[in-house]
């Protein structure tokens, strides 16, 4: 790590580590950056000044007038030290929020003495409360509410974020500015078209209003990159030291050219990202995700320059690490039950390296590397690494890989293209798009530049142990809206199938609800909130002058996030195991010991937790999890959504698993009521993987995703098992994973001791990270709960 | 046989193997991924052995003190009177008791735990060759292990023909105390040998391990002789037993004209303590200092003085 950058790490705010809000003493507040964040007012402000003034105009425009609006006047930084610049609140210590989408919680969770009151003043709290009126139901979310038949309100749900990844290929061969004048064209086209009659009145109208916002917003964002550059000037007017003046006139001289041109360096190619990623991502919309394939975006600038001799490989990194730093400053208020999901204030903003080219080449280069030593030098969190998993993957990238693991980093996360692409195909996608994708989200594949993903909040999340414990007559521990209507008689049932049917029943309850909830917001997102900026940075969109949300590039990707598979499968198990194979209680009796929290049944949870677990590569159970998982799937497509496709399971599980299980009574697995579920999505329970981790391999293997979904799997090793000699074992270990047609894995390298010590002095290590899920934490933030889980995981100690 | 000892009786050669783990991903027995069959019932009772419950080749029951929470139920099911509570956790008078195994049933915590299970061939073959595709990603294969594998002859024959039948890589883990029939039988079956050697002399032997050494120095011999399978030498080294400079002069000496591919010297760590107190054993080397690494290398340089191939730990 260079010294410049580090020296910047040390004084940014690491926004994802606002989940210790609650728990951070005083003293940590005052010393660590970031703890001290504040609601930033100014966006929302310039937002509801604009929708004022447009109140009479179509919504495309008022889109893209409000967006301009903020990018003209919002205000905008410098930090001391860095190269790569740009925000998207007014200080690196705050986040916007978003009144267009939901302002209630907000008002309420800023209040005295609520959760998020420190992040506003009184006087702030005024503003908000103006703002907000301004509102009323008018935002989305709220809106929603209107529209929703009384019979699915039953049924719990909580809005998801949208993601989707510009074309950064063909945004960096012509600028904004060639997609500025391709928009013009295509207004003057329209013209034509309608003149012939090749298009209809309706039709005309709102593909001109689409092209106009689009433009709108282009001439917005390259105004905006001249803000900078003029700040960067006035900056290097102002400064003395010779050596910062010149960094401030070669900010000055990047953000001229960037992102209005095509970039002509690797450091004109990333201002121009991290311009174009903070619009879209956190200016025009709240958006999660990056989906970039940075090695293979980055790379060719990198080649040129150090063909030319302006830069040499430190340097490259230096500017990447710039980057990276950056990207700490990013962040989302998430609501406090989004807060228990997440984390932190994570944005989920992974960076995809590896894989393979359209023609299924291997696509590693010098920046797959660069990104590996960049992430282990600046040690963040953000950006999360997804890797590229596939049978022609060099050794050297998995070697340097497991060395970033080995040093107690989190990263990279492992995906499969084995399943990936064969899914993707499934999807629609033709092989050569298929190839190119990238990670969005957390655990969501993507393919770049093309028009799918998310484009809406979907409704989401169902924590399945709810809909088996409903089917037993099971009331979870907290309030909580129904999980299906399905129970099963004690007295009749007379298999383990029977049971699995029922809980089947009540997710396919829940599930069709969720869609038809999801189906309000997509119709409601696609009335009120366009996104012109996104759409000019997507393929089809300027050509067929639409807005993303009016069209889609294929069979489109909604999905509904699912936790809790293996604590069903274990529970199911058990119940097979206990109840009708050894006969040794009832159904009944049972019922009565998970209702009791197996108080006065002790013995009863000893057999129960006997019983065969997921994990063990044992087929008992794991066949019980396969089968669930691939019904569950079945169901989930049954859903069809506004575009008339099948709806899809994600596994992008977050810490829901552990959040949900803290309401959660009693389960048959021998889980004790409050108890965490199964880790990830698809990860053994905790502890229960007995048998080493190629018996955990194999039991998730079974699973397929295939048929089922993606799979958040998580495992704990220690570093001295990616070391030396070991480290040639786990790359062949790694290589059966790819064989075996495994999803997704992913690994916290510490050890459990390093883990105890962590929670007895935080204090000691503030930099400590940990996997919780599709993304990475730091260990001292999570609440101890969720902390004793982590050190439960089995530790891979071979 | 008396040469096997003939308070050690219930033996299960006949039906099956007396196995107490069978563990995966094992990385250090051998080369690459591979699975370790942990044979129960040993010929020696090395002092420093941090497997005690690979000793006695009958089931027993370890206790985990602190999982107990003083239920009572282990007492009530105990017909000999050999369970108690003391201090607050299950205590089981081993003189006293039958492994009638009541208290382990009735043991709702994880307290009482049984450590050794007589399976079948085919258990044992079913599970070793589940990770078949990592053997085959990596180099690995099975290793028998133990406690001593050749102290159940037929059943580690049966098994090790087994494996060769399935094309499975094999590994035996020997101390070498065994008729000299009994390793010559499964040789032809055995890929690698990972051969055990405590001390040169035999009198020091007996005092470390409860017998002479003629026979395992014989059996190595031997086993070069025969040439079949590769052989790595694992040398436990033990603080104040076979930790001296003369001494490893002297082994490295005796070692340098053998084609053995490697010799490891494993140094002697405390980690078997606990296994010991839910044996309800004393623990044999109570205050004997770990070895450190660097003790541990400048030993290395003296055998690779020799030119011999050496490494610290596996």
């Amino acid at each position: 790590m260079s010294e410049r950058t580090q020296t910047l790490m040390i004084n940014t705010p690491i926004k994802a580590q606002q989940i210790a809000l609650r728990e951070a003493t005083e003293e940590m507040r005052a010393t660590r950056p970031g703890f001290a964040w504040t609601l930033d007012l100014e966006r929302a402000r310039l937002l509801t000044e604009s929708y004022r003034q447009t109140e009479n105009e179509p919504m495309p425009l008022r889109r893209a007038k409000a967006l301009a609006h903020i990018l003209e006047n919002m205000t905008v930084y410098m930090r001391p030290g860095e190269m790569i610049v740009g925000n998207y609140a007014s200080n690196s210590d705050s986040v916007p929020f978003y009144p267009e989408l939901a302002w209630k919680w907000i008002v309420r969770e800023t209040a005295e003495g609520q959760v998020y009151s420190s992040m506003l003043d009184d006087k702030g709290r005024k503003e908000l409360n103006e703002i907000c009126e301004y509102w009323g139901n008018f935002s989305i979310h709220h809106m929603l509410r209107k529209y929703l038949p009384q019979d699915l309100t039953e049924v719990f749900w909580v809005f998801n974020w949208e993601a989707g990844t510009p074309d950064y290929e063909g945004i960096f061969r012509v600028g904004l500015r060639g997609l500025l004048d391709q928009a013009r064209q295509r207004k003057v086209e329209l013209e034509e078209e309608y003149m012939s009659e090749a298009i209809n009145g309706e039709e005309y109208v709102r593909k001109c209003n689409a092209i106009e916002s689009m433009i709108i917003t282009l001439e917005a964002a390259i105004a905006w990159s001249k803000r900078y550059a003029k700040l960067a000037r006035d900056l290097a007017a102002k400064e003395k030291d010779p050596l910062k003046k010149k960094d401030y006139e070669t900010i000055a001289q990047n953000c001229e050219w960037v992102p209005e041109n095509p970039p002509r360096s690797l450091p004109e190619a990333l201002q121009s990202y991290w311009f174009i990623h903070l619009i879209i991502n956190f200016i025009e919309l709240p958006q999660v995700g990056s989906g970039i394939r940075f090695d293979v975006i980055f790379d060719p600038f990198f080649v040129k320059d150090v063909k030319d001799g302006r830069l040499n490989r430190d340097e490259a990194q230096e500017w990447v690490e710039f980057v990276f730093v950056k990207f700490q400053e990013t962040g989302f208020l998430h609501a406090p039950i989004w807060s228990g999901f997440g984390g932190g204030a994570l944005g989920y903003q992974t960076v995809t390296i590896g894989g393979v080219d359209a023609a299924g080449n291997d696509v590693t280069n010098e920046m797959s590397y660069i990104v590996l030593d960049a992430t282990k030098s600046v040690r963040a969190i953000v950006p999360p690494l997804a890797l590229r998993w596939h049978d022609k993957i060099p050794k050297k990238l998995v070697d340097k890989s497991i060395e970033v693991m080995a040093s107690g980093m989190p990263q990279p996360a492992i995906f499969n293209d084995k399943v990936n692409i064969v899914r993707l195909v499934n999807l629609g996608c033709t092989l050569e798009d298929a190839r190119s994708y990238s990670i969005n989200n957390c655990m969501v594949p993507h393919i770049p530049g093309k028009n799918m993903n998310h484009i809406s909040a979907w409704a989401s999340g169902v924590p399945l142990p709810f809909c088996l414990n409903t089917a037993l007559g099971i009331e979870p521990l907290a309030m909580y809206k129904k999980s299906g209507k399905t129970v099963i008689d004690p007295a009749t049932i007379s298999s383990m199938d029977e049971l699995m049917d029922a809980t089947v029943e009540n997710y396919k309850w829940i599930i069709h609800r969720l869609v038809l909830i999801g189906n309000i917001t997509d119709a409601l997102y696609k009335e009120f909130a366009p996104r012109p900026f996104l759409s000019s940075m997507l393929e089809g969109c300027i050509e067929r002058a639409q807005d993303v949300r009016d069209w889609n590039y294929l069979p489109d990707y909604r999905d509904v996030t699912l936790f809790g598979l293996n604590t069903v499968a274990d529970s199911l198990a058990a119940v097979k195991k206990v109840v009708f194979d050894d006969k040794k209680t009832s159904m009944g009796e049972l019922i009565e010991a998970l209702k009791s929290n197996w108080n006065g049944y002790e013995h009863l949870q000893k057999l129960c937790l006997e019983a065969p677990k997921f994990g063990n590569d044992d087929d008992y159970v794991d066949f019980v999890s396969r089968d669930f998982a691939r019904r569950i799937s079945e169901e989930t497509q049954r859903c069809m959504t506004n575009l008339g496709t099948p709806c899809i399971p994600d596994g992008t599980a977050s810490t829901a698993w552990w959040m949900f299980g803290r309401i959660c009574a009693a389960t048959a697995d021998g889980r004790s009521s409050g108890d965490p579920f199964n880790d990830g999505s698809v990860s053994p329970m905790t502890g229960r993987d007995k048998k080493g981790p190629t018996a955990v391999l194999k039991s998730v293997s079974k699973v397929d995703p295939l048929i089922s979904w993606n799979q958040l799997f998580n495992q704990t090793v220690s570093p001295e098992y990616l070391e030396g000699h070991n480290a040639e074992i786990f790359a062949q270990y790694l290589k059966t994973f790819g064989d075996l047609g495994i999803h997704h894995i992913q690994f916290t390298s510490v050890g459990r001791d390093t883990l105890l010590d962590a929670q007895k002095h935080p204090e000691k290590y503030p930099a400590l990270q940990v996997r919780v899920a599709g993304f990475a934490a730091y260990f001292i933030d999570l609440d101890k709960n969720l902390q004793d889980s982590i050190i439960d995981r089995t530790p891979q100690c071979f | 046989m008396t040469f096997l000892g003939s308070s050690k009786s219930d033996r299960r050669d006949a039906v099956g193997g007396m196995i107490f783990s069978i563990q995966r991903y094992s990385i250090q027995d051998g080369p690459g991924i591979r699975t370790t069959v942990f044979m129960k019932g040993c010929p020696l009772q090395c002092r420093w052995c941090s497997n005690p419950e690979s000793q006695n080749p009958y089931p027993e029951i370890m206790v985990r003190r602190q999982k107990c929470q003083a239920c009572g139920r282990c007492v009530e099911s105990c017909e000999s009177g050999a369970v108690s509570l003391v201090d607050g956790a299950a205590h089981i008078d081993r003189s006293v008791c039958v492994r009638c195994m009541s208290c382990v049933e009735a043991c709702p915590t994880g307290t009482l735990e049984i450590t050794g299970k007589s399976m079948s061939l085919e258990e044992v073959i079913d599970e070793s060759s589940r990770d078949e595709i990592f053997y085959q990603n990596s180099g690995g294969g099975v290793t028998l292990s133990g406690g001593e594998p050749l102290y159940q002859p037929e059943f580690t024959y049966q098994l090790l023909k087994s494996c060769k039948e399935r094309a499975l890589s094999t590994a035996l883990d020997t101390c070498g105390y065994a008729p000299w029939e009994h390793l010559e039988r499964v040789l032809q079956f055995t890929d690698l040998i990972l051969f055990d050697l405590k001390h040169l002399d035999p009198e020091i032997h007996l005092e470390g391990t409860g017998v002479r050494n003629e026979l395992i120095r014989d059996n190595l011999e031997r086993i070069v002789r025969a040439g079949r399978s590769r052989i790595w030498i694992r040398i436990p080294v033990i603080t104040g037993y076979n930790d001296s400079e003369p001494y490893v002069k002297d082994l490295a000496l005796a070692m340098r004209d053998m084609p053995v591919e490697k010799i490891s010297l494993l140094g002697y760590h405390e980690w078997g303590r606990s296994k010991y107190t839910s044996l309800g054993r004393e623990y044999p080397l109570d205050g004997t200092a770990a070895l450190d690494e660097e003790r541990l290398n400048s030993l290395r340089g003296i055998m690779e003085s020799e030119g011999l191939s050496v490494t610290v730990g596996f």
